[in-house]
């Protein structure tokens, strides 16, 4: 098994205005140096509140929004900087799903089309027989049937677009796939179909996989591996069950309910804790001491399974 | 536990009319809820949990007609009540809290003012006294300088601020029940704990009731005594939490807690229920559950199942439990 992707060192920050009328601008860490490793066909979950930078890590990821700093490394090539020709050859080894199904495929336009889109990108628009016939194993691979390929998006239900999003994403059998809270916005009963549908695929096709998620109990579910981050920084990182049973960091206890949260504020991002040192879950963290107001910590402990925290450094 | 009845629900039935065939939104709904108790209600988009709570304050949005039932609130009908009555029991007597909280605030009122307006409407006290009684209200759910907070905007405060002032709201008047729809959906895990903390905290203080209605089945092992179970505008189980959770009756219950990996019996897969839920326009005849069914028998697919009591307080409405 090698690494597949390589993320060193990313950061995305945004200049916002407090309000519309503010001159001064001020600075929001949406990635704030983060780094890890992805093996072929291996599943990371990432876990964070709103506002956690999961998303924007993502996006950085896969190129649909521009990175400030760092590097990422896809199937050996240097990802963010490659000739925008090569990129377009990389491309169909990375699939991507988004939270809303509503909102992520195009009303006007057939299932056949949205399906077979990336494998024109790849193929060219002249293949219409090899397009056709890719589509329908597509709509197959997510367990939907040919009738299908003429239905507009607005004639399926939620679970049935997910599976056409998912169908997209795989049509050209990438070796990644990102799917960003793919099940957040579907029905109970549903959500568990995706769920085993993401297993099925992944068994007979493995790729690797970013899984984002705010729930919980589905990532610790879905993941090899899990990554929890807190204002743009990881908090944790390790093997799936390790995180879970023996979590190190303050923040992963009071996600997984293992310890109350006071009655501490939110994690929406917060202006005045940007750029200032020491820890940035210090106001929230109930077993702080003073060396966390002036240190960062930095991500260290036995083997793979590592927190950000001072309390817990080796 | 008859005295103890605060709300009865009894045969509701509401209805959306105008269309080719009326969409039977809530059918034959019978439920209760005691002093003191917290009722969970629970099911899928679309099952009619939402609109079983509009019908019990009288607020079904047009077309939609509560077309049949009886709503035993504090030994009153509300369905007899005028609207001036009504007026007086939603907000006074029973508080709500829904699932936006941006939306369901005003955003160009001051928060404190929008509490202040619940007081003096319902308890017809003065502006004075009503601020007064706010700024401890905001306070009271946990709001830090609660006399500051009283001058702020709706978009000055976070997703979980907002709830708690939609709470102060809900229970500004001493209602006896509290209804709230979904109100932790829109908020992350750490602010969903605090937002259920205070609901219980502020029940556990007083004997108000409360009926919540969610999709999440961990909020109700959590926070209900007892839980509905609904699925296509019908009730399909009603039982004790306890009992529901070590083992569920309807195949339906079943099915929910098996697609959720906490609760699941399967250990590489989740148990999930095959298909979809159905249009409430396009239901299947006999019980609407049998095309997901794993125990569907050929009675099933033509007649529907009456809720029966299956085993002491568990009620089902299910075949499987009728001899």
């Amino acid at each position: 098994m090698g690494t597949l992707l390589s993320v060193s060192e990313l950061e995305r920050f945004y200049e916002i205005r407090r309000t519309v009328f503010s001159l001064k601008k001020e600075t929001v860490r949406a990635v704030d140096g983060v780094s890890f490793d992805l093996e072929d066909a291996q599943t990371l979950g990432i876990v964070g509140e709103s506002g956690s930078g999961k998303s924007t890590l993502a996006r950085c990821i896969s190129f649909l929004e521009p990175a400030d700093r760092g590097d990422v490394t896809f199937m050996g090539r240097d990802w963010l900087r490659v000739p925008s020709k090569e990129r377009k050859t990389l491309r169909p080894q990375m699939g991507i799903i988004f939270q809303d199904p509503y909102s992520s495929l195009n009303p006007r336009k057939r299932v056949a089309r949205i399906i077979s889109e990336p494998l024109e990108a790849r193929e060219g628009s002249s293949q219409r027989e090899l397009l056709r016939s890719k589509a329908i194993e597509a709509l197959e691979d997510v367990g939907l049937g040919e009738d299908f390929l003429d239905k507009y998006p607005h004639e399926m239900s939620g679970g049935q677009r997910q599976r056409i999003a998912i169908a997209r994403a795989l049509s050209t059998r990438p070796r990644f796939l990102i799917a960003d809270e793919p099940v957040s916005s579907l029905d109970v009963s549903v959500q568990a179909q995706i769920i085993n549908l993401f297993l099925d695929l992944k068994e007979r096709l493995s790729f690797a996989m970013l899984f984002i998620s705010h729930d919980l109990n589905i990532v610790r579910f879905i993941s090899d591996h899990v990554m929890v981050m807190y204002r743009g920084k990881i908090m944790e990182m390790g093997p799936a069950e390790d995180i879970f049973q023996t979590p190190f960091h303050p923040y992963t206890r009071m996600l997984t309910g293992r310890e109350s949260n006071g009655d501490a504020p939110s994690a929406e991002p917060v202006l005045e804790h940007q750029g200032r040192p020491g820890c940035v879950f210090f106001s929230r963290c109930p077993e702080r001491n003073k060396h966390c107001q002036t240190e960062v910590p930095r991500l260290s402990g036995p083997g793979s399974h590592r927190a950000a925290c001072l309390q817990y450094a080796p | 536990m008859e005295d103890n009845r605060l709300l009865s629900v009894e045969d509701l039935s509401t209805f959306f009319v105008g269309g080719e065939r009326p969409v039977k939104a809530v059918q034959n709904v019978t439920f209760g809820i005691g002093r003191g108790e917290a009722f969970g209600l629970v099911g899928e988009s679309g099952c009619g949990k939402t609109m079983t709570a509009l019908s019990i304050m009288r607020l079904v949005p047009i077309p939609g007609r509560i077309m049949n039932g009886r709503i035993i609130f504090e030994h009153r009908n509300l369905m007899d009540l005028s609207q001036q009555e009504m007026q007086q029991v939603r907000g006074g007597r029973i508080g709500m809290i829904f699932q936006e909280p941006l939306t369901s605030l005003n955003p160009v009122l001051r928060i404190g003012d929008q509490i202040s307006e619940t007081l003096i409407t319902h308890r017809g006290v003065t502006a004075r006294q009503a601020r007064e009684t706010s700024v401890e209200l905001l306070g009271k759910v946990g709001l830090d300088h609660p006399d500051k907070r009283y001058f702020q905007y709706p978009h000055q405060l976070s997703g979980g601020q907002r709830q708690r002032v939609l709470i102060a709201i809900a229970v500004s008047c001493n209602p006896s029940m509290i209804i709230a729809d979904e109100p932790t959906t829109a908020l992350d895990v750490t602010i969903e704990d605090q937002i259920l903390r205070l609901l219980e905290s502020l029940i556990a203080h007083s004997d108000m009731s409360l009926l919540f209605i969610t999709h999440n089945l961990h909020i109700i092992k959590r926070i209900a005594n007892r839980v509905g179970v609904m699925y296509t505008g019908r009730m399909v189980e009603q039982s004790a939490v306890e009992g529901f959770f070590r083992e569920p009756l309807h195949p339906y219950s079943r099915g929910l807690l098996d697609s959720i990996p906490e609760f699941t019996s399967g250990t590489k897969r989740l148990n999930a229920i095959p298909g979809s839920v159905p249009r409430l326009s396009e239901l299947p005849s006999g019980c609407s559950f049998h095309p997901r069914c794993p125990h569907v028998m050929d009675r099933c697919r033509s007649e529907e199942p009456m809720m029966t009591e299956a085993k002491e307080e568990r009620w089902v409405r299910c075949f499987l439990y009728q001899n």
